[in-house]
């Protein structure tokens, strides 16, 4: 199996009047296409300041990121701008969705920054809201759905363009447990059919054991990594 | 992206209908002032030109500070019968000959302005004939006078009885005549009515011993807001080392005066409506900008450019602008048509002091497309002003910040 990112001593440091704060301390990962895998650790371990240097959102202070034999340390705002759009799926832990689009225009919006034929977005949308159950709902506003229904529709629009990885910073921190657990057992489904990888952020032991790749942090650094499906 | 504009800016529908609200009352009061200050204006400078000088005079150089028969031009000249050719918005080119003389009726002595005329030509610019209170109008070349009202009664004379003029004539040549009274005319201003003697042109070469010259033409317009082009190309076709082109501006300094510090008390009232209007737009935009900080760090995480994210924020204030534009120019142009056709009349004093001026008592509103255009583009280039902020912003977004709740 060909690794698709590849993270090189990767080191990120916060400094803050005159206080240093290490919140990624050398880490150096592997993952490989189709994973589902969990980062864990306690509050201020690193987690989501990693997964935002692995969007491409936030700088290293030193070290690689080799996505696909691109490092994405080396390009400019814009130029990551253009490669999350084309490469990475995005799941924030809340308010994902644009509050004035339907779910349908939610999940086609990223498909219609990439200039994809309407047809196209048209199909995707329709198949993507079936298979996570929202359907009878595409024509919502984000405000008329549920906590839960929110994060699928935001999972759906993150998968819409068949990005090469998603990352989703603790996905299900403000939903209560079923939904949780709903939304994991989307999440894994949407791996498993359609082989896209997905890299997300916990807390919740419970999303955890879904999870088939567990990487724990602690102070910024891998403290664990266990393949466990 | 116009149907996400446009849903966006309804999300908070009192920001929007205030700050286009705001908008609106500016473009309204803007546009009514200025037509009513631009129609006022228009209406008094129309018919104090029209009673007299003309918006646009040729004298020889030099006539016009001097005033003396030191420069005189030819009344046959062919390089103003060559203008004629050139297709200039110019109606025609009106003859006067102007100067001074002693009048005298063997009691009393007074100063007063000759004014050589044209009596056909005049009857369409001036319309002298119509002032005529008593008596009749001159015809050409006949030795008769027609004096003004004030002068008349100074002068103890009526309409049959002959006044002596005095005077010096071209080159040092004196100059004296008994001419008759033909008619009297009530000239609107105060300071004309005590002066003017008009008689033919002819008559007043003849007088001044100037037969053939003149002092100079009246350039009677076709449309008095061409005036600076005519100036423009006149004193382009004719020798500008013996001919001066004077517009009105120049010629009647204090009431130029006047009219440019008016101009300019209601320009600035409008930089300061605009100024608050400016202020009001830029804190929506302020606010836009902090409550969206959160989804806009979303939207350029999952891919969308910086420049698409401003185009976006630019385009919703944007609309907002224009809709306050057009609600301003929808409200306020009825309002405008109105009045532009159904003029504001004055009673009482106003009334006395306008007829004083020999001025209609009414106001008049200007309906120009000009300066509603002007207000539109004030709107813009305020709009202009103010998303630089947004755009601003967006590009200075840290965007780990904006995305951390
Ligand atoms: N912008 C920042 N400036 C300074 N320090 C920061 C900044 N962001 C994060 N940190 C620090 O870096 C460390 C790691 O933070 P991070 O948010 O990555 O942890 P986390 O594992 O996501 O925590 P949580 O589970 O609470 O979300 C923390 O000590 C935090 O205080
Ligand atoms: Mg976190």
């Amino acid at each position: 199996m060909s690794s698709i990112i590849e993270l090189k001593n990767l080191t990120k440091i916060y400094r803050e009047d005159g206080n240093e704060v290490v919140a990624v301390d050398n880490v150096n990962l592997q993952i490989q296409k189709g994973e589902f895998t969990a980062i864990v650790g306690p509050s201020g371990s690193g987690k989501t300041t990693l997964l935002n240097l692995l969007g491409g959102i936030d700088k290293p202070t030193s070290g690689q990121i080799i996505v696909d034999g691109t490092d994405i340390t080396r390009l400019s705002f814009s130029q990551l701008v253009d490669f999350r759009l084309h490469n990475i799926g995005f799941v924030f832990q809340s308010y994902n969705l644009i509050p004035v689009l339907t779910a349908k225009e939610n999940v086609e919006f990223v498909m219609f920054l990439q200039n994809r034929p309407q047809s196209e977005r048209e199909k995707r949308s329709t198949e993507l809201l079936t298979a996570i159950g929202l359907a009878e709902r595409m024509n919502s506003r984000p405000s008329k759905l549920s906590g839960g229904q929110q994060q699928r529709v935001a999972v759906a629009r993150a998968l819409a363009p068949r990005p090469k990885f998603v990352l989703a910073d603790e996905p299900t921190a403000n939903l209560d447990s079923r939904s949780a657990e709903n939304l994991l057992e989307i999440m894994e489904m949407l791996n498993r059919n359609e082989n896209i990888t997905f890299i997300f952020s916990t807390h919740d032991p419970r999303v955890m054991r879904k999870a088939r790749r567990i990487v724990t942090l602690l102070d910024g650094h891998i403290d664990n990594d266990t393949v466990t499906g | 992206m116009w149907s996400l504009a446009w849903r966006n800016i309804w999300r908070n529908k009192r920001r929007t209908a205030i700050t286009a609200a705001s908008i609106m009352f500016a473009v309204f009061f803007c546009i009514l002032m200025r037509g009513f200050q631009i129609g006022t204006w228009h209406d008094l400078i129309d018919s104090v030109l029209r009673s007299y000088t003309g918006y646009v005079q040729i004298h020889a150089k030099g006539f016009w500070d001097n005033h003396t028969l030191d420069y005189l031009i030819p009344e046959n000249d062919p390089k103003i019968s060559a203008l004629d050719s050139l297709q200039l918005p110019i109606k025609r080119f009106i003859p006067r000959f102007e100067s001074f003389a002693l009048a005298s009726n063997t009691q009393k002595i007074k100063a007063v302005i000759v004014t050589g005329i044209s009596p056909s030509l005049e009857k369409n610019f001036t319309r002298i004939h119509e002032k005529i209170i008593d008596g009749e109008y001159l015809h050409e070349n006949e030795k008769a006078i027609l004096v003004s009202q004030r002068l008349a009664k100074f002068l103890n004379i009526a309409v049959g009885d002959s006044l002596v003029l005095m005077s010096q004539g071209y080159q040092g040549a004196s100059a004296a005549s008994l001419l008759k009274v033909k008619g009297i005319v009530k000239l609107p201003s105060p300071e004309f009515d005590n002066q003017m003697i008009f008689m033919p042109l002819a008559t007043a070469q003849d007088f001044y011993s100037s037969p053939d010259l003149i002092t100079s033409w009246i350039v009677d317009l076709k449309n008095p807001d061409e005036m600076k082009k005519v100036v423009k190309m006149l004193s382009a076709h004719l020798p500008t080392d013996r001919y001066e082109v004077m517009s009105w501006h120049e010629m009647l300094v204090e009431l130029y005066q006047q009219y440019v510090s008016d101009e300019g008390g209601s320009v600035i009232m409008m930089i300061i409506l605009y100024l608050i209007v400016g202020f009001g737009i830029f804190g929506t935009a302020m606010m836009m900008l902090n409550e969206r900080r959160y989804e806009l760090g979303i939207m350029i995480a999952i891919g969308m450019q910086r420049w698409r994210v401003s185009s976006l924020l630019s385009l919703e204030l944007f609309l907002i602008c224009i809709m306050g534009l057009i609600a301003g120019v929808a409200l306020s142009v009825p309002i405008l048509t109105y009045y532009h056709y159904h003029p504001i009349t004055f009673t009482g004093q106003m009334a006395e002091a306008y007829k004083a001026f020999g001025m209609e008592p009414v106001m008049s509103i200007a309906w120009r497309i000009d300066y509603i255009l002007h207000q539109m583009l004030n709107v813009a280039l305020i709009a202009i002003i103010v998303l630089a902020y947004p755009v601003y912003s967006v590009f200075r977004l840290n965007l780990s910040h904006a995305l951390k709740r």
